[in-house]
């Protein structure tokens, strides 16, 4: 099967059973997407899918065949942090680490969507990523920090 | 102490994460992302009984299955059978009995991961199954089955303090129930161990204490302690789950055996078995008091459930024992502790460690007197609470910060949430509000409050030290320091205070970490909110070696500016950092048993909706003690993420088991507090610098985690005028069902 | 781990083709968003050799129509697309609510309305790992010979744990299911059975294609959803209500719980005493106490089956008052137990 993985063509000869996940940390080497519950119970794997938000755990990995993938590899451009990525390390929303390349995918998308979310909407938006560490409130922060500064540079 | 002009970024500074930039990127390796190339995967069988008897282990289709290279049992352990921290008596593979339902019982390598499960599904284990002791109480019955030799009691102490049998006018009494919370840090247990020429074996693996690891690891693989090298990889979260050995003996094992590297990496599921939880407890005490309110005598029962193993079940009970009578003089109390041996899941280290349970109690108790006395809960707390200079039930007295009033009376004035008329408001902020569950009349506010402390470091004369190597030399760039210690991060910032400190101490701007590993002395375990006394004292330490050897050779009193002459060739410290030396407890429950305390006060406001039972909290305050911000913006990500795990055990998060089993292995029924759940976090900062401890700083970690849940759960007696004496609390229970 | 079983994935381009995949191979299972089907594959729930992929079908997703003549969901549409449709939310709100509370974004944007609808009834028997099934002993659903949850009963009650069917019963709902057989049309109440194991009435190889909505130019519904945490969770209770007006009267009321017994359980029958009355506090209250007693709450879900029953009428209540523009949370029933309040 063949998936397009950030913007790369890429092949893969797996077995059936695979998820999507499997795909792209086994397969594919792409270790930034986590693997803490695959049930899709955290979020800590949210990758996107032809553009859409989704826990790349509960994707088969055939269902992605021939799909656009992308994952918080893409986030980066370069060497360069996004504003969502500079953001989090700036508001302390960063401790273990582990849901975080989940919650930087899912802040990317609510706010190439929305530019301007008020705190119920960020809520809610987010309400697909467990975090055990922070108790959210430093990733609230981050994600206020993330959407002036965006908005500034609009 | 101040930082040299110029050099940003040095303690008492918000300074940032350095490792927040792979973590954002996705970059960052944690111990379930290492790779090695040739690698087997590892799987374990464990025993789906709470006891039993293990009569016969048939390997043989396991090792005809597809990709197998190694079977293992318990036979093949090529040492000492057992470890633990507390006591060793945690076999590494079952043989004889299953004393827990998730026990290890067999190993299997093979080369793909999917052929390592269908191998260890062709293992056929005969159990005679047993009857499993799953009541504490039945535990401790005289007939009861003896789990271990020693029988069912792993600790048992008393602390008797002035006159047990002092009088007083009033009396208030209850029995307390805390549930088997589960730490759960988002990234399951994992590691690498490959094996090396000189017989030995390399292990990179996520823990709490390297040493510790190592020193119940080589016994076992019957090698010699430089034999067995631990590299840290990266850590998911830990808050205790990583303090005992889970997969290390196993994974080293295996590669000994197949002279290949090994991965073993649990899924959530087999995280839930593989590693201890918070010890349920049961408490009983009996506060007696003044008219006035000022305590007399307090009597406490504890009992926690140790499960099937030791770990540190004797630290735990020693812990929620001589707190039980929480931060508050007393100047009489009786207080006993028990923790036994069931066939449950074994318990050991979560972030508290005792305190927490102990705390829930004393403080549901303080709120009964003072409805007794006719106080405000701040009131009657202010009254009694401790200070500097008092002695506690096990004699010692308190020599260090101790601002308990000061907590108290500004955690009560840190502004209260707006009042506002729930029907304005998003349906998003209703109790329950994701579902479209209630809003409007049926909402009652309830504020709670509660008090308490934590000891930081390890107790009753546990000799704990921590090592640091420093080195100070100049490149292109200019001076450079290197710091290396065995001290893990576990997402608390550890590094990035070493950092701080290297950068105050030697005035010099760029600091690089090492990654930690057993080349060089323990640093002692990331837990027990101790590593920035510890392992910043050590490097403190090793940073004024350097400084004086720089000083020697400049020949000056001050630091010279520029530096990079006088280092060369580099200068390098090792300095070992100990903190005072405490006592044992002797058979009364006197001495001088912990380091240090911290001290936190916590209030919380809830909404219940009446009708249905159920809970939103609409903010978590919290004063803490902290002696010193090194890096205020962690300090409050500590305070933030501590109060949510206490958010979690007062509302929701329970191990359920059903005789001995474990019900709800998974995130789907083992619930963890979302963005939706969880409310802002008000923290206010006390410093009152900790005299002896480095910077006078004290660890951070628990206090908010030992408060939150006995304010959570006041606020909903206040909301509800139920007793409410168990926490999780359910639903049924604000209805009155339960 | 969690790993699926092995397994093929066929793809095909239509629901003719579709329903013949599923024909020609024993045990084969349709998957959509797969986000109810993939984690029980992994626990081993399902022996799914084949899965057979809807997302190839072109058009599965539209939703068409508008209220004043009835409206037409391809059963391919996400919950998150249900959720957010303006014609949806305003006239069909009850449906749209209940789309959007179905656990996290990320399973919103994958998982679909058909898929929904078809969610596999669950219990805390039945939906853990294989080992721990293997562990604890096997349920009647899975490997089992008996209920683990009551023992001498012949059949299993794993509960209907989908936010959308007791939408579908209250809104009148009508199917389109298209399989080997041909293509029929009915009332979504005719898809479930009242059972946890074989909980429809359709074929493997039926293939949802449509959920059509009756004209509602004069409607109001509501879903209100229990559970424990503000996502993720699964239904606890869900109440249903669906109010036809017409004189600022009601003409036609319709009710449906879900999470309250294996199959969505119809209410409709006890809400007759709104018809032709302009509901008011007490009347409300009445009929919604009357509206709990088919639900049969077991010991196997999240919370205690009492207070599951007690406050079944309060839901019901609130239900009710939201669809009649009254504040849900001003009403008479409770689930409390302290003596001197109505209970």
């Amino acid at each position: 099967m063949r998936t397009n993985v950030n913007g790369e063509w890429r092949e893969a000869d797996i077995w059936p059973g695979a998820s999507l996940l499997t795909l792209l940390r086994d397969a594919f080497g792409l270790t930034g997407s986590k693997n803490a519950c695959e049930q899709g119970e955290c979020g800590s794997c949210s990758v996107w899918l032809d553009g859409e938000l989704v826990c790349a755990c509960l994707v088969l990995a055939a269902q992605a065949h021939d799909r656009q993938v992308r994952t918080v590899e893409s986030v980066a451009d370069g060497q360069r942090m996004s504003a969502v990525q500079d953001a989090f390390v700036e508001a302390g929303a960063v401790q273990c680490g582990f849901c975080t390349p989940g919650f930087v995918v899912a802040v990317t998308h609510l706010l190439a969507q929305d530019p301007n979310p008020n705190e119920v909407q960020v809520r809610e938006a987010l309400s697909g990523n467990i975090c055990r560490c922070t108790g959210y409130a430093k990733i609230l922060d981050a994600v206020t920090l993330a959407a002036s500064r965006l908005r500034e540079d609009r | 102490m101040k930082t040299k002009t110029g050099v940003r970024g040095g303690i008492g500074q918000s300074v940032r994460r350095v490792d927040g930039v792979p973590k954002v990127k996705g970059e960052f390796e944690y111990a379930s992302d290492l790779r090695r190339d040739g690698m087997l995967w590892g799987e374990t069988v464990r025993s789906p009984h709470p006891h039993a008897r293990i009569k016969a282990i048939d390997i043989r289709a396991a090792l005809e299955s597809p990709g197998v290279r190694a079977v293992l049992l318990a036979g093949d352990v090529p040492g000492k059978k057992t470890y633990g921290l507390d006591a060793q008596d945690q076999p590494v593979l079952a043989w004889d009995v299953v004393r827990f339902a998730g026990e290890p019982v067999a190993l299997v390598a093979a080369e793909q991961p999917e052929q390592a499960k269908q191998a260890a599904t062709k293992i056929v284990v005969d159990y005679e199954v047993l009857s499993p002791v799953t009541e504490m109480e039945a535990a401790l019955q005289a007939d009861a089955p003896k789990l271990h030799p020693q029988g069912n009691v792993v600790r048992q102490l008393r602390v008797i303090h002035g006159d047990p049998e002092a009088e007083a006018e009033v009396w208030v009494e209850g029995t307390y129930e805390t549930g088997m919370q589960d730490q759960a840090p988002l990234g399951p247990e994992a590691g690498l161990a490959v094996p090396a020429e000189d017989g030995g074996v390399d292990l990179y693996i996520a823990t709490q204490w390297l040493h510790a690891d190592l020193e119940q690891i080589a016994p076992c693989l019957n090698l010699p302690p430089e034999k067995v090298r631990l590299n840290l990889s990266g850590v998911g979260g830990a808050f205790g789950a990583r303090e005992d050995v889970s997969m290390q003996i196993h994974a080293c094992m295996l590669a000994l055996r197949t002279q290949r590297p090994v991965k073993i990496a649990y899924g959530r599921q087999e995280s839930f078995y593989g590693h201890v939880h918070r010890h349920p407890s049961r408490i009983w005490m009996r506060h007696g008091a003044t008219r006035d309110g000022k305590l007399i005598n307090v009597q406490a029962k504890l009992l926690v459930d140790g499960g099937a193993y030791t770990s540190t079940s004797p630290a735990v009970i020693g812990n929620a024992t001589t707190f039980a009578a929480g931060p508050y003089a007393v100047p009489n109390a009786r207080l006993e502790g028990t923790a036994v041996f069931t066939n449950n899941p074994p318990c050991g280290a979560m972030r508290g460690f005792g305190a927490v349970q102990a705390c829930f109690a004393y403080e549901a108790q303080m709120d009964k007197l003072a409805r007794a006395v006719n106080l405000h809960p701040i009131e009657v707390r202010l009254k009694n609470a401790l200070k500097t200079g008092d002695v506690l039930p096990t004699g010692q007295r308190v020599t260090g910060a101790a601002p308990v009033r000061d907590l108290l009376s500004r955690c009560a004035a840190l502004p209260m949430p707006p009042a506002e008329s729930p029907l304005d408001r998003d349906r998003m902020l209703i109790p329950g509000g994701a579902g479209n569950v209630g809003h409007g009349e049926a909402l009652t506010r309830g504020v709670g409050f509660a008090a308490g402390y934590k000891n930081l470091a390890y107790s009753e004369g546990f000799d704990d030290s921590s090592e640091a190597w420093v080195r100070l030399s100049v490149d292109q760039e200019g001076p450079l320091a290197e710091v290396k210690t065995a001290a893990v991060d576990v997402g608390q910032g550890l590094d990035t205070i070493v950092t701080q400190v290297v950068r105050t101490e030697l005035g010099v701007q760029r600091v690089l970490v090492r990654q930690p590993d057993t080349a060089i002395g323990s640093a002692g375990s990331s837990s027990a909110s101790r590593q920035t006394m510890m392992t910043g004292g050590a490097v403190q330490l090793a940073c004024q070696a350097v400084r004086d050897e720089v000083l020697r050779r400049a020949g000056t009193s001050i630091i010279p500016d520029p530096l990079d002459e006088y280092l060369r060739p580099p200068i390098e410290a090792t300095r070992v950092f100990r903190h005072r030396r405490t006592g044992k407890l002797d058979a009364d429950g006197q001495g001088d048993p912990h380091v240090s305390f911290a001290f936190g006060a916590a209030r919380a406001v809830v909404e219940v909706d009446t009708e249905l039972g159920l809970v939103r909290v609409v903010q978590l305050a919290v004063s803490q003690d902290v002696g010193r911000a090194l890096n205020p913006q962690s300090v409050r990500g500590q305070i933030e993420g501590g109060s949510a795990q206490g958010l979690g055990l007062a509302l929701m998060e329970e191990i359920e088991l059903k005789d001995g089993k474990i019900r709800n292995a998974s995130f789907t029924d083992y619930l963890l507090p979302t963005i939706l759940d969880m409310p802002p976090v008000v923290s206010d900062l006390v410093e009152e610098p900790e005299p002896g401890l480095p910077y006078g700083a004290k660890g951070v970690g628990e206090p908010s985690t030992v408060v939150v849940p006995a304010a959570i759960v006041a606020a909903l007696r206040a909301a509800t005028g139920r007793e409410l004496p168990r926490a999780p609390v359910k639903p049924d229970e604000l209805v009155g069902i339960r | 781990m969690l790993r699926l079983p092995p397994l093929r994935y066929l793809r095909p381009t239509s629901v003719e083709a579709a329903a013949e995949a599923v024909a020609e191979h024993p045990g084969a299972m349709l998957i959509a968003g797969g986000t109810d089907l993939v984690p029980n594959l992994k626990r081993r729930q399902f022996d799914a050799p084949v899965l057979v992929s809807l997302r190839g079908i072109a058009g599965f997703d539209g939703i068409q129509g508008e209220p004043g003549r009835g409206m037409v969901i391809g059963a391919g549409a996400t919950l998150d697309q249900v959720a957010t449709h303006p014609a949806l939310q305003t006239a069909y709100r009850a449906l749209a609510q209940a789309a959007g509370f179905v656990s996290t974004p990320q399973i919103r944007h994958m998982g679909t309305i058909g898929g929904n609808l078809l969610v596999d009834p669950r219990c805390n028997y039945y939906n853990q790992s294989a080992a721990w099934r293997q562990a604890v002993g096997y349920c009647l659903k899975r490997d089992g010979d008996i209920c683990l949850v009551a023992r001498s009963s012949p059949r299993c009650w794993a509960v209907s744990s989908s936010d959308s069917a007791p939408v579908a019963l209250a809104l009148g709902a009508e199917l389109t299911l298209r399989g080997a057989e041909g293509e029929r049309r009915g009332a979504a109440a005719d898809l479930y059975r009242d059972d946890g194991i074989v909980y429809t009435t359709k074929r493997a190889d039926d293939v949802i294609v449509g959920i059509h909505l009756p004209a509602a130019p004069a409607m109001t519904s509501a879903y209100w959803k229990l559970r424990r945490r503000g996502s993720f969770d699964f239904p606890v209770l869900g109440a249903a209500v669906a109010l036809d007006w017409a004189d600022g009267m009601v003409r036609v009321a319709r009710g449906a719980l879900g999470a309250a017994g294996s199959r969505p359980v119809e209410v409709s029958h006890l809400l007759t005493p709104l018809v032709g009355r302009r509901p008011d506090d007490e009347l409300i209250a009445q009929v919604a106490e009357a509206a709990e007693k088919p639900a049969r709450p077991l010991d196997n879900t999240d919370f205690s089956h009492y207070w599951r029953k007690r406050m079944t009428r309060v839901l019901i209540e609130r239900a009710l008052r939201d669809a009649c523009g009254l504040d849900p949370l001003a009403g008479r029933l409770t689930a409390q137990t302290r003596s001197g309040q109505a209970a």
